[in-house]
């Protein structure tokens, strides 16, 4: 719809920019005048829906532009006046242009206000019909004008007869009869009308010059709305008829309301569970879809009491439902209802009270969804969930046993250089025996000495054994244990082998922690870093090649910092380093999963952090963690 | 086997080792000395002028490569016989090179470093 234009003409700055500001606000095209002359130059050229009509201004007479707004027939002239004198308003409608009036003298605000309702209730008029009932062709013309410029569309029947035969064929709103007529009078008229069920409410008002009391009184009982008697002033006309449209207008809005509200009602009973309960928690009423969800054999019968079939476990609940209902609250919970009848559902109900005007509780409507399938819904996917949790952490594992079987290798490595040097001593041992037998010089205190000796290598070799197979045991829980033991485990393993390529391994413990921690893991985290740092310092041949490995606190953190001072990682590489398969190493010396499966441990299976960067030497590993405590 | 007079210099770093081997040449020397890396048994070679050197290859401050060549430089007649370990066999040409008499392979067999030791000494009698 395009805009509706306005032309206020109004003398007082005040008003009439007021009136601009607030009518543009509601959408108007709004064109301003402060005087006739200037009135009279816009609307030479300009036509407009609506006018607003100051009588007094500067350069005349009010009136004295109504000839001009004339011209076009279209416009709507509202007159803004204090002039309470009655013929001359009478007057001014006489130009069939002025559809209303409206009191200067009231608060600004209601005036604007007045002038917006008008305007906004002539544009709802074009959809109603009014059929003007008179046998004086005058009248009919008047009121036809008076009406179409009020919006109304308008029908006119010279007669009763005429009247029906119209009503017949058009759909009509409203009439406007007068009483005495030839052919069919007001009444005959009247009662015909009515007699038609389809017209019962059609709002009829009945114009007559009697004064006769009982003829009014029966004009009414004829089914009449209202009754005006003649000779009226035009705007008392149009007051009464504004006001009976208004009412059939509201009536309509209401059986419109009516009928929504019986769908909404309909489509909550079909969709949804539908209890009404009354103040107390009786049920009132309870829809087909609860009766079906529950009953095998029995109706829930109005006047049981809510709480009856509410499941022993949520009666705790009741009170605070009653408490927020009271409140005027909304509530809503998942309810577990049962009973002898019918199996357990869960449903999920909002109850909300309906109060009356006293403030009481009149009604609860109680809207529910099943919810058990949800929720079994639910469960099976928690579930789904723990299962593929278990399926990744098995996915992991396998990775984790993966890696420590290609470290495998490594570690018969480890073993060969930890124990060559003791079967070395174990070999010579033997043969010093054999031959200080042979030399005669085989005495109590070299046997002695001899036998302990083997006996504490013999031990320490077994002890290397227990430390790898320690190092292998497979152990998911967390263990409370001190860091510096877990460096020391992986120191073990790896010291012979670094010692034998000359690799210098430095530890130093700014602080002694114990946290409770997957202490294999861990230790396998830092023999694998330390393992990488090795590799690459006899790669790069580097000139006094050493680790060192601080462990220290920070806060509620345990660092632990595995520096080398091989070169660093290559920028193109180090983004890269904890993809899983990803290696730099020739085929069958990396797998590329070591790196990722330290990150995995210490992030995912440990809380903490793996990060790495180069330093001016070399690369640092740092490992934080979170030092949990026993009872934590 | 008349060893009564001949200055032995045995170099090994590993106490575990070194301990058996002074045990087993106890058996049939009477001078014998001890160093436990490279740089010492340098200083001793030249303290004691051994008759026969005796040395580990990977040893902390200077192998036993260096050592030996180190000694050669200063007397080229010095008997050196290295124990090399299976992982230490690249050295072999290289103190082959440097003039180093004999060598034995780690673990070490008793008999077989005999042998050496005489074959060694035997050169000098030459």
């Amino acid at each position: 719809m395009s805009k509706q234009s306005i032309f206020i003409i109004d003398d007082s700055k005040l008003i009439n920019n007021s009136l601009k500001n607030s009518l543009e606000q509601r959408g108007f095209e709004v064109t301003q005048a402060f005087d006739i002359a200037t009135a009279k130059a816009i609307l030479l050229d300009n036509s407009f829906d609506y006018a607003l009509l100051d009588l007094v201004l500067p350069d005349g007479d009010g009136e004295t532009l109504l000839p001009f707004l004339q011209i076009h027939e279209e416009i709507r002239v509202i007159v803004m006046t204090s002039d309470r004198d009655a013929d001359r308003r009478e007057n001014l409608f006489s130009f069939g242009i002025v559809i209303d009036y409206i009191t200067k003298d009231r608060h600004f605000d209601e005036m604007e206000l007045s002038i917006v309702q008008l305007i906004e209730r002539i544009s709802t008029n074009n959809n109603l019909t009014i059929l003007v009932v008179d046998d004086s062709n005058f009248m009919r013309t008047h009121l036809r004008i008076l009406l179409s410029k009020r919006g109304f569309k308008v029908l006119v029947a010279i007669d009763g007869k005429e009247a029906l035969q119209v009503i017949k064929k058009h759909k009509i709103d409203a009439a406007i009869v007068d009483l005495e007529m030839p052919v069919m009078d007001g009444n005959r008229l009247l009662s015909a009308i009515r007699r038609d069920r389809a017209n019962l409410l059609m709002p009829i008002m009945v114009i007559s010059g009697t004064s006769d009391p009982s003829k009014i009184a029966r004009v009414i009982k004829n089914g009449a709305n209202d009754f005006i008697k003649k000779p009226y002033a035009n705007e008392e006309l149009l007051l009464k008829v504004d006001k009976m449209m208004e009412e059939l207008k509201h009536e309509r809005l209401i059986k419109v309301h009516e009928a929504r509200f019986a769908m909404y009602n309909r489509a909550i009973d079909e969709a949804a569970i539908f209890l009404k309960l009354d103040r107390d928690l009786n049920i009132l009423y309870a829809n087909h879809a609860l009766c079906d969800l529950l009953v095998r054999s029995v109706e829930i019968n109005e006047g049981t009491h809510f709480a009856d079939y509410v499941s022993s476990n949520d009666k705790k609940h009741l009170d605070a439902l009653q408490k927020e209902l009271q409140q005027g609250n909304t509530y809503q919970r998942v309810f577990n209802l049962t009973s002898e009848n019918f199996d357990s559902v869960s449903l999920r109900l909002t109850f909300t009270p309906l109060k009356e005007n006293d403030d009481t509780i009149k009604e609860i409507l109680v809207i529910g969804f099943d919810v058990s399938l949800l929720q079994q819904k639910e469960s099976f996917l928690e579930k789904r969930v723990s299962v593929e949790a278990k399926k990744n952490w098995e996915q992991n594992k396998l990775l984790i046993q993966q890696s420590k079987m290609a470290s495998m290798g490594e570690m018969i490595g480890h073993i060969g250089h930890q124990w060559r040097q003791p079967l070395n001593s174990l070999g010579l041992m033997f043969q010093k025996l054999n031959k200080a037998y042979h030399k005669n010089k085989l005495n109590e205190e070299l046997m002695d000495r001899s036998t302990e000796k083997a006996m504490r290598i013999i031990s320490q070799m077994s002890k290397t054994i227990d430390d790898f197979r320690d190092f292998f045991k497979d152990d998911k829980t967390m263990h409370f244990s001190k860091l510096s033991d877990i460096v020391q485990q992986s120191y073990d393993i790896i010291e012979s082998t670094l010692h034998n390529k000359n690799i210098l391994l430095k530890t130093h413990y700014a602080d002694e922690i114990s946290l409770l921690c997957l202490k294999n893991e861990l230790s396998q985290v830092i023999l694998n870093i330390i393992s990488n740092a090795m590799d690459a310092l006899v790669h790069n041949d580097t000139d006094n090649p050493q680790i060192s490995i601080t462990v220290e606190r920070k806060k509620n953190d345990a660092i632990i910092i595995i520096d080398d001072n091989a070169g660093g990682i290559p920028d193109n590489v180090i983004d890269r380093i904890f993809e899983p398969y990803f290696t730099t190493k020739e085929k069958d010396n990396g797998t590329g999963i070591g790196l990722y499966m330290s990150k995995t441990i210490i992030e995912e299976h440990m809380d903490g952090h793996l990060e790495v960067c180069n330093t001016l030497s070399g690369a640092s590993f740092k490992i934080t963690l979170p030092i949990k405590q026993e009872n934590e | 086997m008349m060893n009564d007079d001949l200055v032995l210099l045995y170099v090994e770093d590993e106490a575990s080792i070194r301990e058996e081997m002074i045990d087993i040449l106890e058996l049939d020397f009477e001078h014998i000395h001890v160093a436990t890396n490279g740089q010492e048994g340098l200083e001793m070679f030249q303290k004691f002028h051994p008759d026969l050197i005796i040395s580990d290859i990977q040893m902390p401050l200077m192998d036993g490569i260096t050592m030996s060549q180190e000694i050669l430089s200063i007397d080229p007649e010095a008997k050196i016989i290295l124990t090399t370990a299976f992982n230490e066999q690249g050295y072999l040409e290289k103190a082959k090179e440097a003039g180093i008499k004999g060598y034995v392979n780690k673990p070490l067999n008793i008999n077989e470093l005999f042998e050496q030791i005489e074959a060694v000494l035997a050169s000098k009698k030459e």
